[in-house]
């Protein structure tokens, strides 16, 4: 019998998304210990990300460029 | 006949699981409301007609979604820079529900060739969500 057959990958799979999901309530219930958890760096590095896509999508629906170019 | 050894492990096994779902969920509380705008931005530059075969998004159209996902993309950074000073509070993450919704029902609104705005709608109505539980509501 193989160790990983097709059907055990994707019991697998799903296992992983049910917790993944779960892991995510847990955390919705624990907000405010997921953000004491967020260092300055990783602050910092979210809100550039933001920034970032808030700069891309401006590009691409040419706000502020008269020409449109994205 | 239940093989004990089998059924530990198994349980064991899921144990682990749900503990990593709980550090992968804590370290993407703040930050998948960004991926999932990112996503969104990406879908609708995949979509776009002079990248991909059509169905696709127009020059107007792809402009007119990205104009939504920048709003959200102001909001989520302005909810971000509040989250970090501490000063949050769920009524907040309100105007990022509002924004989302916004561009929801811009996308909504819109005719857009069936099959072109799918994934970019998927990821707002996950980060709706994910944002109105944040704000306290359902």
């Amino acid at each position: 019998m193989p160790l990983l057959d097709a059907a055990t990958i994707m019991a697998w799979v799903q296992l992983l998304t049910i917790a993944e999901k779960i892991g995510q309530d847990v955390v919705f219930l624990l907000k405010d210990h997921a953000q004491n958890t967020m260092t300055d760096e990783t602050w910092a590095t979210l809100e550039a990300a933001w920034a970032e896509d808030a700069a891309r999508a401006k590009r691409n629906a040419g706000i502020g460029d008269p020409t449109g170019t994205p | 006949m239940i093989d004990h050894r089998k059924f530990l492990l198994l349980v064991v096994n899921v144990a682990c699981l749900v503990a990593a779902g709980v550090i992968i969920g804590c370290a993407s509380v703040n930050v998948k409301m960004e991926r999932l705008t990112r996503d969104a931005i990406a879908a609708s530059e995949d979509m776009r007609c002079t990248l991909h075969p059509t169905p696709c998004l127009s020059d107007a159209q792809f402009k007119a979604v990205n104009i939504e996902l920048y709003n959200v993309a102001v909001v989520g950074g302005e909810l971000t820079k509040l989250s970090r000073a501490g000063s949050v509070a769920p009524n907040d993450y309100v105007r990022l529900v509002q924004a989302v919704e916004k561009a929801i029902n811009a996308l909504a609104t819109q005719s857009f060739p069936a099959g072109t705005i799918g994934k970019i709608l998927g990821t707002l109505q996950e980060l709706d969500a994910k944002a109105r539980q944040l704000s306290g509501g359902t």
